[in-house]
């Protein structure tokens, strides 16, 4: 078992043993951490140490998992001239993110009404599987745009408008996105998925404000208490994770072609400045801008229900997305390290970025608050908004927590969901839930998650994102 | 005898196949492949898919049939029930699968496979046979 280090109430150090290049980071308090000790995360926290290139600390955020690779709610920055770009520190799901949209409904206009609406956004967001996606037809040439261009590509086919450009981490496209290193395959799949949620844990949830822990923050991001939001949870689809499969596929090889010692297959990786090594990161940033189009087309036909579903105008529904994150991503950033600006290429598995006020990258409104940080629980508790913070840019590389993190596999959760009438049990909470198959539901009931209060706590706690504000869900649906 | 078992993984699924030999584990591989993904039982053996699977390393050959089969899923939308694999005088493995188009009023899809992760992909021979470990993203 590996002894682990406390450095404060939050911080826990894996010390550096073997060939780990720096020691890890583990944000946690005593509680969180007696789950995750004896959990294969630690080990995975210290695999990502092996990293050419890693610098500062392999760190995880309190939600950390046991993933593959990388843990869930890693975090890992590399030299760009003499680190490594892994493929498995993004994940199958590049740019899998979340999504956070405000309304101008009060939580009693619209209870009476959700069975209605539910049933209307099940209707008009197709999981993906066996059916088109919202553009029908959409021609390589045209994905091909997509994937250059990003949200604009799709603000320009009607969906969303050029103001929520302004309010999409990267303004929704990745530069150098490079549609010719990614497949033919992958293209095919991804052309008849735009405007899909997929399965697994990707939902759609109306939610209401619960609680308000920062009045101005709050009020800076137009919410009050009571007021209905709408929390979209997906990413790059069939595209994404082809595009990890080929590009893992090749890294493998560049592995043994740069003499590279890993302590886990999942982990291969290559220069950031091999010919491989740049063909993963313009695949890759294809493919997370698939995703933000997805989104971003989700948040269209989200909207669109809405305005059926209640029989309503634009002008009362008042939609307005609030930010959109990554939190499956490598990317290029600034960041300060020992004093010196540098230039790095932060990998986030299961970690949001969380930079702080006053960040050029943070839209003109929000420079005093700092980045919106979306931090989704379980579908039966809550979730929580949050905002970065200038420690968060000193300690985490601008990192914070994604979620609650799942504490029990899905086996053990369906096991135990069994014995239970899982919709009653969800209503018993004051949640409906519409969701295409009963095993999706039994895997994700609440008692397979931690209490993402506790994780959040955590980050607010260590001082790495701030609490604005709780949701509580009163509907989902889930692909 | 049983064919496949799950592994309890926090975030994924897991499973251990069993063969008694290396063209058996790569028919319960697939069959365990389709058992996450739908209720295989409603599946109608109406089509039939041919894969030639790459002869040598054995962990290549499994990936490379997974991720054929999975690809004709996620392009394709076929869902299978049946798989043989057989060797041809030349050595080469050849596999089919039986199997109709996913059609939503009769088939549940109960999870999308993300993709097959190398963490601690492993195939191995002992005396009871063959054995194979997967961890699906999913």
């Amino acid at each position: 078992m590996v002894q682990l280090k406390q450095i404060n109430d939050y911080i826990w150090e894996v010390p550096k043993t073997g060939k780990m290049r720096v020691p890890g980071r583990i944000y946690a308090d005593r509680e969180l951490m007696k789950g995750i000790a004896n959990d294969p995360c630690i080990e995975q926290v210290q695999n990502v140490a092996h990293l050419p290139g890693i610098i500062q600390y392999s760190f995880a955020m309190p939600d950390i998992h046991w993933g593959y690779g990388f843990p869930i709610g890693g975090v890992a920055a590399m030299d760009i001239d003499e680190g490594v770009i892994s493929p498995g520190g993004v994940g199958y799901d590049i740019n899998c993110g979340v999504s956070l949209l405000s309304t101008g409904l009060h939580r009693s206009e619209l209870q009476p009404q959700i069975r209605t609406l539910l049933a209307q956004l099940f209707r008009d967001i197709p999981s993906g599987v066996g059916s088109q996606g919202a553009i029908p037809n959409l021609s390589i040439k045209a994905l091909d745009k997509i994937l250059l261009d990003g949200v604009t590509s799709a603000v320009n086919m009607g969906f969303g408008s050029k103001e929520d450009i302004l309010f999409i981490e990267e303004h929704g496209c990745l530069k150098g996105a490079d549609p010719g290193n990614v497949s033919q395959h992958a293209k095919l799949r991804g052309s008849k998925q735009i405007g899909t949620l997929g399965s697994g844990n990707h939902f759609v949830e109306v939610d209401y404000v619960e609680e308000i822990y920062d009045d101005y923050s709050a009020e800076v991001l137009g919410l009050k208490k009571d007021q209905i939001v709408v929390i979209i949870h997906t990413g790059s689809r069939g595209l994404g994770y082809q595009v990890c499969t080929d590009h893992l596929k090749m890294t493998q090889k560049a592995v043994e072609k740069y003499r590279i010692e890993l302590p886990d297959r999942q982990l291969a990786c290559s220069p950031i400045q091999s010919p491989e090594g740049q063909a993963y990161l313009g695949a890759m940033r294809a493919a997370a801008n698939f995703a933000f189009v997805n989104r971003q087309v989700i948040k269209h036909l989200a909207e669109k229900a809405f305005l059926k579903a209640l029989a309503i105008s634009q002008t009362e529904l008042k939609m307005k997305l609030i930010y959109d994150i990554c939190h499956n991503i490598a990317k290029f950033e600034e960041h300060t390290v020992d004093g010196k600006n540098v230039s790095v290429c932060v990998h986030r598995k299961g970690a949001t970025r969380a930079f702080g006020p006053h960040h050029p990258e943070l839209p003109e409104s929000y420079k005093e608050i700092g980045q919106p940080v979306l931090v989704p629980g379980d579908m039966g508790r809550y979730s929580y908004l949050c905002v970065g913070t200038e420690k968060a840019m000193q300690e985490t590389f601008g990192s914070s927590c994604h979620g609650a993190g799942r504490m029990m596999s899905r086996k053990k959760s369906s096991k135990i969901s069994r014995s239970m009438n899982m919709i009653e049990e969800l209503r018993s909470r004051g949640v409906e839930i519409m969701a295409r198959g009963k095993r999706t539901i039994a895997e994700e009931m609440p008692h397979a998650y931690k209490d993402v209060s506790n994780v959040v706590d955590v980050m607010d706690g260590a001082g790495i994102s701030k609490k604005v504000a709780r949701f509580k869900p009163i509907g989902v649906i889930k692909g | 005898m049983k064919t496949f078992s799950m592994i309890d993984h926090t975030a994924d699924i897991g499973i251990e196949v069993y063969g008694e030999t290396f063209p058996s584990l790569l028919e319960h591989a697939g069959s365990a492949l389709f058992q996450i993904i739908t209720d295989t039982s409603k599946v109608k053996e109406s089509i039939s898919y041919q894969i030639d699977i790459p002869s040598g390393n054995h962990e290549v050959a499994l990936r490379q049939w997974l991720e054929d089969l999975m690809i004709q899923f996620n392009g394709s939308n076929y869902l299978f029930s049946k798989f043989q694999v057989s060797m041809d005088k030349n050595g080469h493995y050849i596999g089919e699968a039986w199997g109709e188009i996913y059609d939503p009023e009769r088939h549940i899809i109960h999870t999308e496979i993300k993709g097959i992760t190398y963490h601690q992909f492993q195939v191995s021979k002992s005396s009871n046979g063959w054995k194979a470990r997967i961890i699906f993203d999913i």
